[in-house]
């Protein structure tokens, strides 16, 4: 009857194997499914005789078609390609959002300066006045909308960042769970390999999420690595958290034991780097040339005039954080520095205009403070509000500016001559000086031979000696550079008297005016507030493009082209510094689509590496079927032959 | 890789590679399509920043463009007008010409040809172009010359800015546009002061402020007699005597013919002789030229014969007598015509007898001024007479050559402006041209390359899928019977 056992061994043993290949080609396309494999082992003989019998076959165990090695490179591969690709999408969107593409920031603000240019040609012209407020508003309004874009990324990059947190959650939950049934399973010494692909699929899943790796434990099931190494469980009780909301540093930690876990890789990984540090660095790249932009058009502007002349009452745009704090940490501005600012006061009545320097330092005085020194000035006043703005305006019959204009009358101080000096012109200077002009020789104006008066710098410098005597006609303009002229008027000098008057390049050295809006092109502080002025928004007749308050002046008009090529950032321009963001986003899309292709291709080898092991190849499988189909049909003959023989055996006893 | 694949690879890489195949024809797609060799800047971050730099250049050099063509088309209208207004100068030079020769007749005709002209010529000097006054410097809004209500000098008053309006062409190059009329039209560089009359008076060593004309009046104040002669001024003598001079400018040659001091005669600088008596108290003698002294030769001391040496005093005036000025007989005299603070230069040394001299500061009249001085001569509303008339018109003459000079001068100047600026333009568009080439180049794709390699991932595409239709048409089931 043995052979009867080894044939039935052989038919449950060739089943079990018939059973295992179609599991196989069943599971041919389920992802995540390990080919398995029956193992048959020929069962203990015993002896007859002097004969050792077989006693038929075993299925001993079915395994999976598995290389950890391997499994754990496709799941690091996983993570990190997870990570590329989310990091990748945000990035091309970044890269639309700033693109230079027609109407953008970019292109807005080049559009700027063509029409500065062609500004300049007819400063005073009502409808390239009126095209360049549009054009200034259509650059704030786009300044605003990458703003805004960029906020909805960050907020949206938030919320993603807590759902695939409570994603990681229910999956880890899920796989202690799957975790603790292999191990029931293998402390009953069984191989639960629909177990382990479903343990593995979760894997494969949470690492798109978090970068997660698992070691097979002593205990059975698995214990797990979380990002980079660092923590082992084994428990079920393992949850994450998000610390941080939108527009702040986010960290993730164990659930309940202030723990950080520093990923790298996976969604999560991406996000935190976006949340952390990429779009957080775009934003404040954005902010400083904003920040930059605003401040130098405005410095600018302030200290120009509109061809209406001086003004009356300005009320800025801009408010202090403290009235009484130093003025560099209660404006929205860094830039300011300490230096002169100078105010002009016209009298309309006589046309007297006076030129008063104030000495300020942003790093130790207030608004109140400049409030205070502008108030000294006669017929000047001005208000700070108790929401920290400031208001400056002018006695009745006078009028006041900050273009730095030469004053009409000098103060002589010592310069007893019957000679009236004056001086006359725009100071074209780079910096700000101070001229002293003093006279060589005594004698009349016009009529002495030889009289001379000399021009000398701050620094002493010698910048011109003028002939005004013999040959000098008293009251005509001796131009002597930098577009200032001197006149004496007929009369008297005597040597070594002297006078002095400052040259104003600069006004506003402290570029206080532009922190606190008065006569400003912007208001707003970043690039989400920016707007154009409501004055010059409202009345483009208003942009300060003059310096001497003439129609056709476009002194400040140059300035501000000027601003096209100077570094106002760092060594940067502001069309370069912007171009330079476009860049660095351009080249970090470019490393990430090469990190991704490359992260593919990866991918794909380790998929054939995985395939070649793990995958079901439906032709093997068949040959498999082939195989023990036969084995089958040859058991069924055994037991048949081993049948008949019976039969035949029993015939003789029948 | 390992030998054993499987269906699921063979899907999976069918899949992958029609992928790639898929996407890199899209984006040739889009290359044959746009014409551009770069979707996104991502697609290459070094071309696209060579290119930021290469299209803020063809930008600048736009923008320069645009104001070149506003500038050419400001200086081509200037120089048509000013070219005008140089050939009305001429027109009026030739009439200062001809007036010369003209009888009295023809020169009201002139005049009034003249005062035609002065219109059209203040008319192209407020010529506008687009609502701005060309030649108004950088107060282009404001009429450059208007009619001086208050009198002829200067006929028309300059309200214009007296700095150009200059815009920036490109880098570093600046162009004036809109002159100052007062830098065209103004008053030439000051010349020689002519003083007109007979009083002796001359320039100045010093230099004069006053500008155009203006008027000097020498006038009598007291004439002394120094020595032992016994003469002295008759009663009319300050107001009467015409004689200016210091001691011994003028002289009486006196003789006692009674030998008593009761009767004589006498001579004033060598002129017809002249009794006297010693009851007259207000004598009036004139000398050779007609100058005239009053006196009084009661006191003459007897048996006095011979020369007297004089004093004749006066005092200068510039502004109608509102102001006086001794004269000191030197040769530099300050006179301040109190009412615009001008100051003329008088050398007085050789001031010999009263009068009103007529005063033209050369140089200083703006064309306007030149034209109306020229038609108030032409009229001769000055009284001018035989040569003094005659030079007056030689002045006019100079000064209106002066004046077409300087507008011809103006003309060059802004022709050459034209022309650098027709240099500037051509050089613009050429370094345009060129930087735009660069530009083609490096973002403009290849077609020829383009359509080559669509053909090729056209190719690969189709060997994915018929590749992979043949590896999964092979299959055991087909055998199995």
């Amino acid at each position: 009857m043995l052979a009867f056992q080894s044939g039935i061994s052989a038919l449950r043993a060739n089943q079990a194997a018939l059973h295992t290949v179609a599991n196989n080609i069943a599971n041919a396309n389920t992802p995540g499914y390990h080919r398995q494999q029956i193992r048959l082992t020929n069962k203990q003989g015993f002896a007859s005789g002097n004969l050792l019998l077989g006693a038929g076959v075993n299925a001993d165990s079915i395994h999976r078609a598995f290389n950890r090695v391997v499994e754990e490179s496709k799941l690091e591969n996983r993570s990190a390609l997870s990570s590329v690709n989310e990091q990748l999408a945000i990035y091309r969107q970044v890269e639309t959002v700033l693109g230079p593409g027609q109407g953008s920031i970019h292109d807005k603000l080049n559009t700027l300066f063509s029409d500065l240019r062609t500004l300049s040609t007819e400063p005073d012209n009502a409808s390239k006045r009126s095209i360049f407020v549009d054009r200034l508003q259509s650059l704030t309004r786009e300044i605003q909308t990458v703003s805004g874009r960029l906020d909805n990324l960050e907020k949206e990059v938030n919320r993603q960042l807590e759902r695939d947190v409570d994603t990681v959650n229910k999956n880890l939950s899920d796989l202690f769970g799957l975790n603790q049934k292999i191990r029931n399973e293998q402390s009953r010494d069984r191989q639960p390999n629909d177990l382990l692909d479903q343990f593995h699929q979760k894997l494969n899943d949470l690492n798109g999420l978090i970068d997660i790796a698992v070691t097979p434990s002593e205990k059975g099931g698995y214990t797990f690595q979380l990002s980079g190494g660092t923590f082992y469980f084994d428990s079920n009780d393992l949850r994450i958290e998000k610390v941080g909301e939108a527009f702040e540093q986010t960290s993730i930690r164990i659930e309940g034991r202030e723990i950080e876990v520093n990923v790298t890789g996976g969604r999560i990984g991406a996000f935190q780097e976006l949340q952390n540090s990429g779009l957080p660095n775009l934003r404040s790249r954005l902010d400083t040339l904003t920040n930059q932009l605003l401040f130098e058009f405005d410095r600018t502007h302030s200290t120009g005039l509109p061809p209406g002349g001086e003004f009356r009452a300005i009320t800025g745009t801009r408010a202090v954080s403290s009235n009484s704090g130093p003025l560099v940490e209660t404006s929205a501005f860094q830039q300011l520095q300490a230096g002169s600012l100078f105010v002009s006061v016209t009298d309309n009545a006589t046309g007297e205009r006076t030129l008063e320097e104030i000495v300020f330092d942003p790093a130790t005085q207030s608004l109140d403070d400049l409030a205070a020194a502008m108030n000294s000035i006669p017929n000047l006043n001005t208000q700070v509000s108790p929401q920290g703005f400031l208001s400056v305006f002018s006695a009745p019959g006078h009028e006041y500016d900050f273009a730095g204009r030469l004053p009409t009358s000098l103060d002589l101080g010592g310069f007893s001559g019957s000679s009236i000096p004056g001086v006359s012109g725009s100071f074209s200077g780079n910096e700000n000086d101070l001229y002293t002009f003093t006279a060589l020789g005594s004698g009349t104006i016009g009529v002495t031979d030889g009289l001379q008066v000399q021009v000398t710098d701050q620094a002493g410098a010698v910048v011109g000696t003028l002939d005004i005597g013999s040959g000098y006609e008293p009251g005509a303009s001796l131009d002597f550079g930098q577009g200032v002229s001197l006149r004496f008027s007929s009369g008297t000098v005597f040597g070594g008297e002297s006078f002095s008057t400052p040259m104003v390049s600069q006004a506003d050295e402290t570029g206080v005016l532009a922190a606190l809006g008065i006569n400003s092109l912007f208001q707003g502080t970043s690039p989400a507030t920016i707007a154009v002025s409501d004055r010059v928004a409202t009345d483009p007749g208003s942009l300060a493009f003059s310096r001497n308050g003439l129609a056709g002046d476009g002194a400040n008009i140059d300035r501000l082209s000027d601003l096209q090529n100077r570094n106002t950032i760092g060594n940067l321009a502001f069309e370069e510094y912007l171009e330079q963001i476009n860049i660095d986003v351009a080249q970090q899309v470019s490393l990430l689509t090469t990190e991704q292709t490359n992260l593919e291709l990866v991918g794909n080898q380790i998929d054939q590496e995985i395939d070649s092991l793990s995958g079901v190849d439906p032709n093997e499988e068949m040959v498999y079927l082939l195989q023990y189909q036969k084995a089958y049909e040859a058991s069924v003959r055994v037991i048949s032959t081993m049948d008949q023989v019976l039969n035949e055996l029993f015939s003789i006893i029948r | 890789m390992s030998i054993r694949s499987t269906i699921n690879l063979v899907s999976a890489q069918a899949r992958y590679y029609s992928q790639v195949r898929q996407n890199n024809l899209a984006f040739l797609q889009f290359q044959a399509s746009s014409g551009l060799k770069h979707q996104r800047l991502s697609d290459d971050p070094i071309a696209s920043e060579r290119l930021f730099s290469l299209k803020r250049t063809v930008n600048s050099l736009d923008a320069n463009k645009a104001v070149m063509d506003e500038v050419e088309s400001t200086l081509n209208l200037s120089v048509s007008n000013l070219t005008e207004a140089h050939q009305i100068v001429r027109n009026l030079q030739q009439i200062s010409i001809q007036a010369r020769q003209a009888d009295d007749a023809e020169l009201p005709i002139l005049a009034s040809q003249v005062d035609d002209l002065l219109g059209r010529l203040v008319n192209l000097a407020n010529a506008t172009e687009n609502d701005r006054y060309q030649y108004g410097g950088q107060n282009d809004k404001t009429t450059p010359y208007v009619r001086n209500p208050e009198g002829d000098y200067p006929p028309y008053l300059y309200q214009g800015g007296n700095e150009a309006l200059e815009v920036t062409i490109s880098e570093n190059i600046r162009m004036d546009i809109y002159r100052p009329g007062q830098e065209i039209f103004g008053s030439l560089a000051r010349g020689e002061t002519v003083f007109v009359g007979e009083t002796g008076a001359k320039p100045g060593a010093g230099t004069d402020s006053a500008k155009i004309q203006g008027s000097l009046q020498v006038v009598h104040s007291l004439t002394s007699y120094p020595g032992g002669s016994g003469v002295a001024a008759g009663t009319d003598s300050v107001n009467g005597d015409t004689i200016i001079g210091a001691l011994g400018t003028h002289q009486l040659n006196l003789i006692d013919t009674s030998g008593t001091g009761a009767s004589g005669t006498v001579q004033l600088n060598g002129g017809p002789e002249f009794n006297w008596s010693s009851a007259d108290d207000n004598l009036k003698i004139e000398g050779p030229k007609g100058e005239v002294v009053f006196l009084d030769t009661q006191g003459i001391a007897a048996g006095f014969s011979g020369a007297v040496d004089l004093v004749a005093d006066g005092t200068l005036s510039v502004d109608g007598g509102v102001s006086t000025v001794p004269i000191d007989f030197s040769n530099n005299q300050l006179l301040t015509d109190t009412q615009t603070d001008d100051v003329t230069n008088v050398d007085s040394s050789e001031i010999v007898r009263v009068g009103s001299e007529l005063i033209e500061y050369t140089g200083t009249s703006d064309l306007f001024s030149t034209i109306t001085e020229l038609k108030n001569d032409l009229l001769n509303s000055r009284g001018l007479v035989g040569k003094q008339w005659d030079q007056s018109l030689l002045r006019r003459g100079q000064d209106l050559e002066g004046h077409a000079n300087a507008i011809i001068e103006t003309v060059g100047e802004q022709s050459v402006s034209l022309e650098s600026l027709v240099g500037l333009r051509e050089r613009n568009r050429a370094y345009s041209l060129e930087v735009t080439q660069v530009i083609d180049d490096v973002e403009g794709a290849d077609l020829t390359e383009v359509v080559l390699q669509l053909q090729e991932e056209q190719n690969l595409l189709q060997y994915t899928f018929a590749v992979t239709s043949s590896i999964l048409s092979q299959n055991l089931l087909d055998y199995l019977k």
